[in-house]
């Protein structure tokens, strides 16, 4: 799977570490066959209280982003937002 | 995959030695366990030999095992064996990585719980940091779920078996299981 994204977005292969993580965070959300078609984290909530994870839209990995300047860094003529590449989910936050 | 005559002779070579070397511990009376303790403590090692004994005795008397790596795998197919969160979690490490360019990082640490194939990865740059990283983990579950971690499942890599990991295990009243030599198949959640 990490191969995978990481040739598919043609990212040079140093960014493994974000690949890594990214899949692990998409397996955590995928169905397993030998859950019965769950996912670990439906699984997870049934034994444990789990701390309230966001769930947000993925996010192809190593796509285009635009990232939104706060108004306080910029001027009336600057770009409202840069362009960025997608490297994965944040992990205590609810964020990308 | 073909199990050849040789990767069979060397199969049954490695077995007759482990087998052999847990049977003069026995009976040399070195582990100071009775039978029952030391049935219990080796019992996924005997029940792996049981399952390879039954394995060659019931192939052709000509060692014909043409699909006997599928067979191996079919053994160890991963299966859910607890029915309660972190009762068992594997573990493994990945690297050293070639490239790593733009970070430090050369291996990373990979924990499954068996019940919910809930995967939790930590990025190290030494394979040292694995007891610390074991350790955080151990308490953010502790913390954040309110279970204990009971049964401990890794290889036999050096960075599971050293005194500060098996000091942490005996404090902890955790059950470290190692898979066999040469039977990473034993791991297979993990790897």
């Amino acid at each position: 799977m990490t191969r995978a994204m990481i040739f598919y977005a043609q990212v040079p292969t140093g960014f493994w570490p974000e690949a890594v993580a990214t899949s692990a965070y998409l397996l955590n959300r995928l169905p397993f066959q030998t859950l019965k078609h769950k996912t670990p984290l439906q699984i997870l909530a049934t034994q444990t209280n789990i701390p309230l994870v966001q769930m947000l839209p993925p996010r192809v990995f190593g796509c285009s982003v635009f990232v939104h300047i706060p108004k306080a860094n910029r001027t009336k003529f600057d770009p409202c937002a840069e362009k960025c590449v997608f490297v994965g989910y944040a992990t205590h936050q609810k964020g990308y | 995959m073909v199990l050849n005559v040789e990767v069979f002779t060397t199969l049954m070579r490695l077995l007759t030695r482990d087998m052999s070397c847990l049977l003069t511990e026995r009976l040399q009376g070195n582990s100071g366990y009775g039978i029952d303790v030391w049935v219990t403590l080796h019992l996924r090692t005997l029940r792996f030999y049981f399952l390879i004994y039954l394995l060659v005795t019931l192939s052709p008397s000509n060692v014909k095992l043409v699909y006997g790596q599928r067979i191996i795998e079919l053994l160890f197919l991963p299966t859910i064996i607890v029915n309660s969160a972190f009762s068992l979690v594997h573990s493994d490490v990945w690297g050293p990585t070639l490239n790593s360019h733009n970070n430090q990082f050369q291996y990373f640490l990979l924990f499954v719980d068996d019940f919910s194939r809930m995967t939790w990865v930590y990025f190290l740059k030494h394979k040292s940091e694995v007891p610390d990283k074991f350790y955080a983990f151990y308490q953010m579950i502790h913390t954040q779920f309110g279970k204990k971690i009971q049964v401990f499942r890794s290889d036999n890599g050096g960075e599971f078996v050293n005194k500060s990991m098996q000091e942490f295990f005996r404090e902890n009243d955790l059950i470290h299981q190692t898979s066999c030599p040469n039977i990473p198949q034993q791991n297979g959640v993990a790897k």
